[in-house]
């Protein structure tokens, strides 16, 4: 490459890797050197302490109990998420008319803020007005009204259903795309071959969408711990409790930033791990279709 | 020609500009000494219903001392700590600070605040004891009294008329709330008798703090003590399950959604402060009326328990000086004016649903503090208000704390809930000193 398009290239680059590097790189490194520290606002500490935190934190129940959580808070939406949203693109996708005004009906819980979305589910769920139990008393499930998101039986999926309500459309939006792309003549041929509804979906549509299901998948799973603070704070006891919000109360309520940034690194790195081993099986499977 | 009017509208501009001048110089003019700023962080700026007050009482000050100009500075209520914490490690302390009960300790033990002992000594007399020690930190006095607002007894008249209580004869004991509880839901089976906030959040542990008092002579985390595993908190957390369990309070709810049943005449009996009033008729305008309100509600002191008096928690407002301010003399007028200035009183402590810090100044304005539910502040819940024990981990503490209440108000084993909450705090004090 010419030196004077090699410049024009790194000109064009510069401002998005100085940005990258202020807003990811120098944060990240940050924390990974604060993980090695006892830096506590309160206290005022802030030494060297070599990997003792991430040996606190293997001693400590609540790791576990975040991390049950966060797996089970991280997966099940993205299952139920995924369902529901696959079936409203199948639905869509055979549509002919009305299916942009629909498509754009269906989409609304999406691009609702996630905070007004935990707000939203904070008034559906109150336990003395609250819609859900006004529906449920009057069809007869329930005799009085029950705070949901007040009891640990109740709270995690009181979470769980939120999240899918919020998360659905995305997968929707994504899905459809990918339906849309599919050939329509490879549809049809397998239709004169005598294919049933399931075959079709078991031999070409589903593999046809199998990157898209990948992608979308793995950027949920990322993305969705922004309603647990405002609809439970990690309540009742710690039956919310993922690895996001406990850095939060770590960082901002108990200004231990040094254990916050531990958690917050070995969060990464599975995140990191689940993400590599994900994409692993998705293209293994790939290359085997 | 066109010249000559760009030049009558040149000196037109200048002759205003002048005049603005002038005018500034004029105000800056009642200023003799050096003219000085300082910075004041607080939530009534914040929050709409006091914004105008503090607004006023700023003006009224600057208009006092027109050397010192305010830069009020708004921070919501529930992130006061962490922001002031986050301008404190900048080295970016406000000269002044409102704070509440429990954010000194915490505050002091980052460096945040000064030692007001030498500066308040004319004022000390003048401020109840314990309502004083809410503000020291280790031996220094780090807060002074903002707006005295410990929690009391709320109870709804007309509810416990409809149960067939007397509405002028408040639960004395806890033996009798016990059984007026029992007596409002038997006849009035969609009202909650009580109300007490079990939501996660340190708040929980301030309303449910009074009743530790109540039932525990040594409440738990005081005189070096975790105590959490003593016989009269075991009582006092089965008491709340037994109320959870039969139905008497809602489980899971905050401050917000309590003071909503309240005002709305759901809830018979609740713990709160004197702004509760304030609350009601903003949530429910019928009550807007004083008459109205007496009528329809009535406050008294907590009913005595095992601890065998009536206690109270002290959950007030206060106002701190940054420990590094710049301008240490004028921060310091203008908190004294703040604590003992009779026009802060009228302008801002008053009309925001507070009682005024000094004794003095409670005298003083007696007559304006003619409703009935003031006077039992001031007759019988300051009196018999204490600190809680707070200190500089109390927020990490109070997780626990609230772990261990929502447990026990879920149905699990009290004395477990109670074992695990003691050794938890272990962890956070290793030599059981909290």
């Amino acid at each position: 490459m010419p030196r004077r398009d090699r410049a024009f290239v790194f000109g064009t680059l510069a401002p998005a890797i100085i940005v990258l590097v202020f807003i990811f790189i120098y944060p990240l490194g940050r924390s990974i050197s604060y993980s090695f520290t006892n830096y506590n606002l309160i206290n005022r500490t802030n030494e060297f302490v070599g990997v003792a935190n991430y040996g606190q934190l293997f001693h400590d129940p609540d790791f576990y109990t975040a991390l049950v959580n966060t797996l089970a808070l991280g997966i099940c939406p993205v299952i139920g998420g995924f369902v529901i949203g696959f079936a409203q693109a199948l639905v869509l996708n055979e549509i002919k008319w009305g299916r942009g005004i629909l498509r754009g009906l269906a989409l609304l819980p999406w691009v609702v803020p996630q905070i007004v979305v935990a707000y939203l589910f904070r008034f559906i769920y109150n336990p003395s007005v609250g819609v859900s139990n006004v529906l449920l008393r009057d069809l007869g499930v329930i005799h009085q009204f029950q705070p949901w998101l007040a009891h640990p039986s109740t709270a995690p999926t009181a979470v769980v259903l939120a999240y899918i309500w919020n998360e659905a459309p995305f997968f929707m939006l994504m899905l459809l795309a990918g339906l849309q792309g599919i050939p329509t003549d490879v549809i049809e041929a397998s239709v004169v071959d005598g294919a049933t509804w399931l075959q079709r979906m078991r031999y070409i549509i589903i593999p046809s969408l199998r990157r898209i299901i990948g992608i979308s998948t793995i950027l949920m799973v990322i993305w969705n711990f922004n309603i647990i603070w405002p609809l439970t704070e990690g309540g009742p006891v710690n039956w919310t409790l993922t690895f996001s919000v406990w850095v939060y109360r770590q960082a901002f309520q108990d200004f231990d930033l040094g254990y916050a940034a531990t958690i917050g690194v070995l969060w990464l790195l599975l995140l990191m791990l689940v993400t590599a081993i994900y994409i692993r099986i998705i293209s293994g499977r790939e290359t085997a279709v | 020609m066109r010249r000559a009017a760009s030049s009558i509208v040149f000196a037109g501009v200048l002759g205003v500009v002048l005049m603005a001048g002038g005018g500034s110089a004029i105000a800056a003019g009642a200023c003799t000494g050096s003219h000085q700023e300082i910075s004041f962080a607080n939530w009534a700026a914040a929050e709409t219903a006091t914004a105008k007050e503090v607004a006023n009482a700023i003006a009224a000050f600057e208009k006092a001392s027109p050397c010192i100009t305010v830069n009020s500075i708004a921070i919501p209520f529930a992130e006061t700590v962490s922001q002031l914490t986050v301008m404190t490690v900048g080295n970016n302390t406000p000269d002044v600070m409102e704070l509440s009960s429990g954010m000194p300790q915490a505050l002091a033990a980052e460096g945040a605040l000064a030692d007001l002992h030498e500066d308040a000594a004319s004022m000390t007399n003048d401020i109840q004891p314990p309502i004083l020690q809410d503000g020291e930190s280790q031996g220094r006095l780090v807060a002074l009294p903002l707006s005295l607002t410990p929690h009391g007894f709320w109870f709804n008249k007309s509810l416990m008329k409809a149960a067939g209580l007397d509405p002028n004869r408040p639960s004395q004991t806890v033996d009798e709330l016990t059984h007026d509880m029992a007596t409002i839901k038997a006849k009035l089976p969609k009202v909650y008798p009580f109300a007490m906030m079990t939501a996660k959040g340190a708040y929980a542990v301030v309303n449910m703090w009074p009743w530790m008092q109540t039932f525990c002579k040594t409440p738990p985390m005081s005189n070096d003590h975790l105590g959490w595993t003593q016989p009269c908190t075991e009582q006092a957390f089965t008491w709340f399950q037994m109320m959870a369990k039969k139905g008497w309070m809602p489980v899971g709810n905050n401050m917000k959604a309590n003071r909503e049943l309240f005002a709305t005449d759901q809830v018979a009996f609740t713990i709160d402060g004197p702004y509760m009033r304030g609350i009601v008729a903003t949530i429910n305008p019928k009550y807007a009326p004083n008459a109205a309100f007496a009528d329809a509600f009535g406050a008294a002191k907590v009913p005595v328990g095992p601890s065998g008096g009536s206690r109270t928690a002290i959950d007030i407002h206060q106002i701190a000086m940054g420990a590094h301010s710049a301008h240490a003399a004028a921060a310091w007028t203008f908190m004294k004016f703040m604590v003992s200035s009779p026009q802060d009183m009228q302008d801002f402590i008053i009309p925001e649903g507070g009682l005024p810090p000094l004794i003095s100044l409670q005298k003083q304005f007696s007559a304006q503090l003619d409703q009935p539910y003031q006077q039992v502040w001031i007759k019988d819940i300051i009196p018999e208000a204490r600190p809680i024990p707070y200190n500089a981990n109390w927020y990490h503490a109070s997780d626990f704390m609230v772990n261990a209440l929502q447990k026990v108000v879920d149905g699990g084993n009290v004395k477990s809930a109670l074992n695990d909450l003691e050794t938890e705090l272990k962890h956070l004090y290793p030599h059981d000193q909290p």
